[in-house]
């Protein structure tokens, strides 16, 4: 059993009478460790299938397991504790709160994880050496205590990057996580993630740039909310 | 510590919409500070005018309790104070009649109340002599022109001198001062009662200005062992065989008590509707203000759900914002209450109190407006959708 999968998936949106489908049975599998891009013009999906992915949504039908755990069969809670555990999201537009410092943002989803799982992960250190030592790694420790508002794209992208790994989650999703970045600070980003695909993250990106994607091990192409083609990355 | 800094902060960033939810509640806490001392005060002055009175004392004065008995009329007469003598109960009774005149020494002159009286007058409104003596039974019998005189008509006309056996002219009569009378301080309404000159009746009426036997004011005490409400009512009775109701007031302490507490009751009433009406007004804005700034923030509130924030966390941050918001409010509406109280309950004649519990009964009424305003906003924010919130901001 693949550590995510999902079954016959489908995602339909009603808006008064339109119909729109979003994910039309969806059959995917992701093993641990793996790096996946997912591929496809604005419109075809992706984004519905990265918030499932994420457990931000729920399909309409068919299965997502994530773990062996059926997510569609959890309570609310307990979703909320799986995205807390399991999934960091990287996003194009970073969304780091702008009244909180660097070092804040990236302790922000400590305040929504469960006591055990803090014990888990910060051990015996406290979340704030495991925040600053996250920034030193990627560089931009002494920005802590700036305001989001005063970094470049490049160090956005770093802080949310931080912030998605304080949880030390499995899965790290990103949402063209170059979009807003000079070609230079999106090669050091990707080159980040491959660096923590060499740790062991499983890392799962949707683009529509072919140099993003080609960092991955298998690329989904994905249209009108079918994927229409799986393909191993030889070329990296 | 992190939520507290974080919830904080988030409050801060919107200084303008925090003002404007802050603002309503200022307003509502101060008032419900207000009311609270507004009663408490007016409630001490009741108890003060009551002790001060005597509890067992009966006031009649001329004038009606509609229109306000007035020290100017002269409506009674010495028959109603032969009458009042002989009903039984009736005990330490004296009269007075009054004349605002013009008080001088060779040196100075101010106006002054100036009373006709009975000879038991200062020990029955309780008066203490500080120097010199009371009224003698000689007094009266050969109308000598002598005055008992509050501090503020002898430390004017006679400034650091003795002023016993000095004279003074009341209107153009000269009088000898045989005593001061210990400072008494103001009436409930305002007067002053140590600017008063007393001279003995018979004089007043012989040389002050002539009464036809007519006075102002009459006071006694019910003996022990006596019914006071029948005394009281017997008293009416009799009152009304000779003169018209509109004549006169009989004032007790039952009345007194009830006259302000009529009083505190509509101030009450009326800062009760205001503060009412503030903390409402206040809540809805709060409310509107919170539903703006979930809808403006809904991308972050989303965030906070993908990093793993349950629903009850969202709604408890929202509640948690406006507790803080609830908590300044509290506070600088407290502060405004205190000030505020120390410049309306003077101007209102209310003893000024500021008891703890008004302070405490306001915050509470400020936190659980607050937090009911929050409660519907929150709820709001805890279903966004993060998917769409996370979409649209880009």
């Amino acid at each position: 059993m693949s550590f995510i999968e999902l079954i016959n998936v489908s995602k339909v949106y009603v808006q008064g009478e339109v119909k729109t489908v979003a994910l039309d049975n969806v059959n995917l599998k992701v093993e641990e460790g793996e790096f996946v891009a997912i591929m496809g013009p604005s419109g075809s999906g992706k984004s519905t299938l990265m918030s499932i992915l994420g457990c931000l949504d729920t399909p309409t039908s068919g299965t997502y397991l994530l773990d062996r755990m059926d997510v569609n069969k959890l309570r609310d809670d307990e979703i909320s504790e799986v995205r807390s555990k399991y999934i960091g999201f990287v996003f194009q537009s970073f969304y780091l709160v702008p009244y909180l410092s660097v070092l804040d943002n990236v302790l922000l989803p400590v305040e929504y994880m469960s006591r055990e799982r803090k014990k888990v992960v910060f051990g015996e250190k406290t979340p704030k050496e495991r925040a600053m030592e996250l920034l030193e790694r990627l560089g931009i420790s002494d920005k802590a205590d700036f305001k989001p508002s005063q970094l470049s794209g490049g160090q956005k992208q770093r802080t949310a990057i931080a912030r998605a790994l304080i949880t030390s989650p499995k899965v790290i999703l990103a949402d063209e996580p170059t979009g807003q970045l000079d070609s230079a600070s999106g090669k050091a980003v990707m080159e980040i993630f491959k660096e923590l695909n060499k740790e062991g993250k499983t890392i799962i990106v949707v683009t529509h740039d072919e140099k993003v994607a080609s960092y991955a091990h298998r690329i989904v192409k994905i249209s009108d909310g079918r994927i229409v083609e799986e393909v191993e990355n030889v070329s990296r | 510590m992190f939520l507290v800094k974080d919830v904080v902060l988030s409050v801060l960033e919107s200084k303008i919409r925090s003002f404007f939810a802050v603002f309503g509640i200022i307003f509502g806490t101060a008032s419900v500070v207000l009311i609270v001392c507004a009663v408490k005060g007016s409630s001490l002055q009741a108890s003060r005018v009551i002790k001060k009175l005597g509890t067992d004392a009966v006031l009649v004065i001329s004038g009606s309790i509609a229109k306000g008995p007035r020290f100017a009329l002269r409506r009674l007469d010495e028959e109603d104070v032969k009458l009042a003598e002989k009903i039984p109960g009736v005990k330490e009774l004296s009269y007075g009649v009054m004349k605002l005149l013009q008080v001088s020494s060779p040196s100075y002159s101010k106006f002054s109340a100036v009373f006709g009286v009975s000879e038991n007058w200062l020990t029955s409104w309780r008066y203490k002599l500080e120097t010199g003596r009371n009224f003698t039974r000689e007094d009266f019998k050969f109308l000598k022109k002598v005055a008992i005189v509050g501090h503020d008509v002898s430390d004017f006309l006679y400034p650091n001198e003795n002023p016993i056996g000095k004279t003074i002219l009341i209107g153009k009569v000269p009088f000898t001062i045989i005593g001061v009378y210990k400072r008494k301080g103001k009436t409930p309404n305002g007067h002053n009662l140590d600017n008063r000159v007393f001279v003995p009746f018979p004089v007043f009426d012989r040389v002050i200005d002539k009464t036809f036997g007519r006075i102002t004011i009459f006071r006694f005490n019910v003996a022990s062992g006596f019914d006071y409400y029948r005394v009281v009512g017997e008293l009416k009775k009799q009152l009304l065989n000779r003169h018209s109701p509109d004549d006169f007031t009989i004032i007790t302490p039952l009345v007194v008590r009830k006259f302000l507490s009529m009083l505190s009751a509509s101030f009450a009433l009326f800062l009760g509707l205001a503060s009412a009406v503030s903390l409402v007004v206040g809540g809805f804005v709060l409310s509107a203000i919170f539903y703006i700034n979930v809808k403006v923030r809904d991308w972050e509130l989303a965030l906070r759900r993908a990093l793993g924030a349950t629903k009850k966390d969202i709604v408890k941050r929202i509640i948690l914002e406006s507790f803080v918001i609830s908590v300044v409010a509290g506070i600088l509406g407290s502060a405004l209450g205190y000030y505020t109280a120390g410049y309306l309950m003077p101007a209102l004649n209310i003893p000024l109190v500021r008891p703890k519990f008004a302070f405490v009964v306001a915050n509470i009424m400020a936190v659980v407006v607050c937090v009911i305003s929050a409660y519907f906003p929150a709820r709001r924010a805890g279903n966004v959708n993060p998917v769409i919130a996370l979409r649209k901001k880009v």
